[in-house]
């Protein structure tokens, strides 16, 4: 049986009033928390994969796989803080597409 | 593809109906917050509507464009007004604004233990705030609340000890149209234990609401300006607790926007019909 998997692509944003954490911090951070709340096996299914992070605006997209979507956006709105930084993780955009990720964060970038 | 000027995810409309008043002592970051998360309809605890027509007409207010909803529905409201159009006027208005309107309510949380002091409380509170929402862990005045027109929410809290709620409270509030009020901001704690009985106890209240078919909303309930969330992330934070995310729909905006005009045009004393006069 072929089983295809269907990518999602999350264009999201970083809010802080102080500087902004480096994209490392948040990969950790977003695995760490993923790992917590639905465990090892809930993380190997969820492909994540971090791209096209902008540290000056904060913006980036993760893709990871389209039944891991809902539990990816749990994560992001349970994440207040990184590395002791008050910090917002708003998915701003969710897309099947990475050409039309892009062009929403050229948008946000703009 | 279709041009990136038309994203669709822009319309999205969202509510905080728990917002601590010591949140808007730092209003630029505040402001800031809600602004990126597009939440526009925001009741303040306890802020009467003195509190909020001074905040409107403050100098620090100007600049982020503050309004209350009785200040809209007198801009909007023609003489014979029908409540859904009305909501769907103030909807349309905040997203033609790009979502830049922010609109003020004032709400008063009451954790009274016994139903003496409750009626005392309403009956001194009742004009002063456009919500008004109870909290207690006693089944008898939940009840009697539930009864209570000028009650407009039961609050929940997911961390305490014992649920005050059964099928019977829950068919009440379905008969007298009141909501439920989730708060999730349990749900952002970094003690996974807290997180787990958070968790667990959601489970168990909303297996009871939702058999019943009760209607609820959800808020967060925020401690800092970083626990804000909007509409779409509390809808995927209610999934832990097992809500569906097409069950939460109108959770989110919609019930909390028609709640707070009802009591708004109930407030707004030009609305009263002569020879009309409601018991305390």
């Amino acid at each position: 049986m072929v089983v295809i998997t269907r990518d999602r692509y999350v264009v999201f944003q970083v809010i802080s009033n102080e500087d902004l954490p480096a994209l490392s911090s948040i990969k950790s951070k977003i695995w760490d928390e993923y790992q917590t709340i639905f465990g090892v096996n809930g993380t190997t299914g969820a492909g994540l994969f971090f791209d096209n992070y902008n540290e000056v605006e904060g913006t980036g997209i993760i893709r990871c796989e389209h039944k891991a979507l809902s539990k990816l956006m749990v994560i992001l709105s349970r994440i207040t803080d990184i590395n002791s930084t008050d910090i917002i993780l708003i998915p701003l955009y969710t897309t099947g597409l990475v050409n039309k990720a892009k062009s929403y964060l050229k948008i946000l970038e703009k | 593809m279709k041009n990136p000027v038309t994203f669709t995810s822009d319309s999205v409309l969202s509510c905080e109906n728990y917002v601590s008043a010591d949140n808007l002592r730092n209003l630029k970051l505040f402001s800031e917050i809600v602004k990126s998360l597009r939440i526009n309809l925001l009741s303040v605890d306890d802020f009467n509507l003195d509190n909020v027509n001074e905040l409107i007409t403050s100098e620090e207010a100007q600049e982020y464009s503050v309004t209350s909803l009785v200040e809209i529905c007198n801009k909007t409201v023609e003489e014979k007004f029908d409540l859904l159009n009305l909501k769907q006027t103030i909807s349309d208005t905040i997203i033609s604004a790009k979502f830049d309107t922010h609109i003020i309510i004032s709400r008063k949380t009451l954790e009274e233990d016994s139903i003496e002091n409750l009626k005392r409380k309403l009956s001194e509170l009742r004009d002063n705030y456009e919500i008004i929402a109870v909290k207690s862990d006693d089944v008898k005045v939940l009840k009697w609340a539930a009864h209570d027109r000028r009650v407009d929410y039961i609050s929940v809290n997911l961390m305490s000890s014992n649920l005050p709620i059964d099928e019977a409270l829950c068919s009440l509030m379905k008969q007298h149209n009141k909501c439920f009020e989730l708060i999730l901001s349990p749900l952002l704690l970094s003690d996974y234990k807290g997180v787990s009985i958070a968790i667990r106890s959601g489970k168990k209240i909303f297996k009871i609401i939702g058999s019943t078919n009760t209607q609820f909303i959800l808020t967060m309930k925020p401690e800092s300006c970083y626990q804000l969330r909007n509409g779409i992330q509390i809808r995927y934070l209610a999934q832990l607790l097992d809500i569906p995310f097409n069950r939460s729909k109108m959770s989110v905006f919609d019930n909390q926007l028609l709640i707070a005009l009802k009591n708004a045009m109930k407030l707004n004393k030009s609305n009263i019909v002569d020879g009309i006069k409601e018991d305390d």
